[in-house]
């Protein structure tokens, strides 16, 4: 624009301070070789405010529809008044009811379970409890490992006895064709 | 007895409590300027008033979420200029929007006058982003900031497309203003 130190469109638009308005009012009447062009973005202006307004064809207008009324909660939570009256109502419901409502002891703990206990307590309990269940692991250890020898033994006297009963078949089986060659004249 | 102008804020407040009537009133005040300002941005009588329709029908039924009700004019503004380019979006989906926004058609009623189809189609010659910002600075007499929030954009931006939007349409319009030149008579 002519002059870069006022803002000129902001001067025509009206957008300047009082007083920066004023000193560019000043600037510009001293100066009439840059006031037109001041005056063509005025005219400019003129011209687009001067623009005519057309009639919309129809008129817009909206019945009372249930359908695009707000609703009821959107009513009530639009309405400050009523917000105020039922925060207000609820506060005074919950003063009636903390005023009037019997009070209860509070529940006292017994002088025995607050009794003190010391690291050295806690330590010793849990060595117990790891020495007990170190026990319990090695009884339980020590039963399976009985269990298992006893069916291990239990077996091998079964393997014995087959292998008994086998040997003694077989001594029959010799001795009957013993006695069958010793009938025949055989050796 | 004391009178006092309704203005916008008692009507949106009634239109609030489910009046129907507040808000016709509200409409009644604001349909022209709309429709105007948009005509201006969709270019059709029919399409503008369809989208003035949907946006009167979108502020009705988000009027609870208006934070300011004394800023009514605004708020139509925004809801107005998001069902145009919603408009412009769904009327030709294949074009570019800038290039579908760029010329509208002069508003016919206007036809007659010189200076007015001058400066429609000096206004037709500007982007999207500059004509709509010089409206509604100029034509509706928004603020900055208002414009801002109306567009969706930082107020600075919106100065930018103003002051930009203006030079373009001097130049456009300087036969028609009759304004002297100084720089053009200095050259010949």
């Amino acid at each position: 624009m002519t002059h870069p130190e006022f803002d000129w469109h902001a001067y025509v638009l009206n957008e300047l301070p009082a007083a920066e308005r004023e000193r560019a009012a000043a600037w510009l009447a001293a100066h009439p070789e840059a006031r037109a062009e001041v005056e063509e973005l005025e005219l400019t202006l003129s011209a687009l405010r001067r623009l005519p307004q057309a009639e919309p064809p129809r008129r817009i207008a909206f019945v009372s529809d249930p359908v695009l009324a707000p609703s009821w909660w959107q009513r009530f939570w639009a309405s400050g008044p009523r917000m105020a009256f039922a925060g207000a109502a609820m506060l005074s419901v919950a003063i009636l009811v903390h005023a009037f409502l019997p009070r209860m002891p509070a529940p006292v703990a017994a002088p025995a379970a607050i009794a003190q206990v010391t690291p050295e307590q806690v330590r010793a309990e849990v060595a117990a409890a790891v020495a007990a269940a170190r026990a319990g692991d090695q009884a339980r250890f020590e039963e399976a490992k009985q269990e298992i020898l006893a069916e291990a033994k239990a077996q091998r006297q079964a393997d014995l006895q087959l292998v008994r009963e086998a040997f003694q078949m077989m001594e029959k089986r010799l001795a009957t064709a013993q006695s069958l060659a010793v009938r025949y004249g055989g050796d | 007895m004391i009178f006092r102008e309704v203005d916008d804020l008692d009507l949106v407040r009634g239109a609030r409590k489910g009046d129907v009537q507040m808000y016709n009133r509200l409409v009644s005040r604001w349909e022209k300027r709309v429709y105007n300002y948009l005509l201006r941005i969709v270019g059709s009588p029919d399409d503008a008033l369809d989208v003035s329709q949907e946006a009167f029908l979108k502020a009705y039924q988000s009027l609870a979420r208006l934070d300011d009700p004394a800023r009514f004019g605004p708020w139509l503004y925004r809801i107005a200029h998001n069902e145009a380019i919603s408009h412009i979006r769904r009327r030709r989906p294949s074009e570019d929007l800038e290039a579908a926004e760029a010329a509208p058609a002069p508003a016919r009623s206007l036809a007659g006058v010189e200076l007015s189809l001058a400066v429609e189609t000096a206004l037709a010659r500007l982007s999207a982003d500059q004509r709509e910002a010089v409206i509604l600075k100029v034509c509706e007499g928004f603020k900055f900031d208002e414009i801002a929030a109306i567009l969706g954009c930082p107020a600075s931006t919106v100065k930018s497309r103003v002051y930009t939007g203006l030079d373009q349409l001097r130049e456009i319009l300087s036969p028609h203003t009759g304004a002297p030149r100084p720089g053009k008579e200095a050259q010949q």
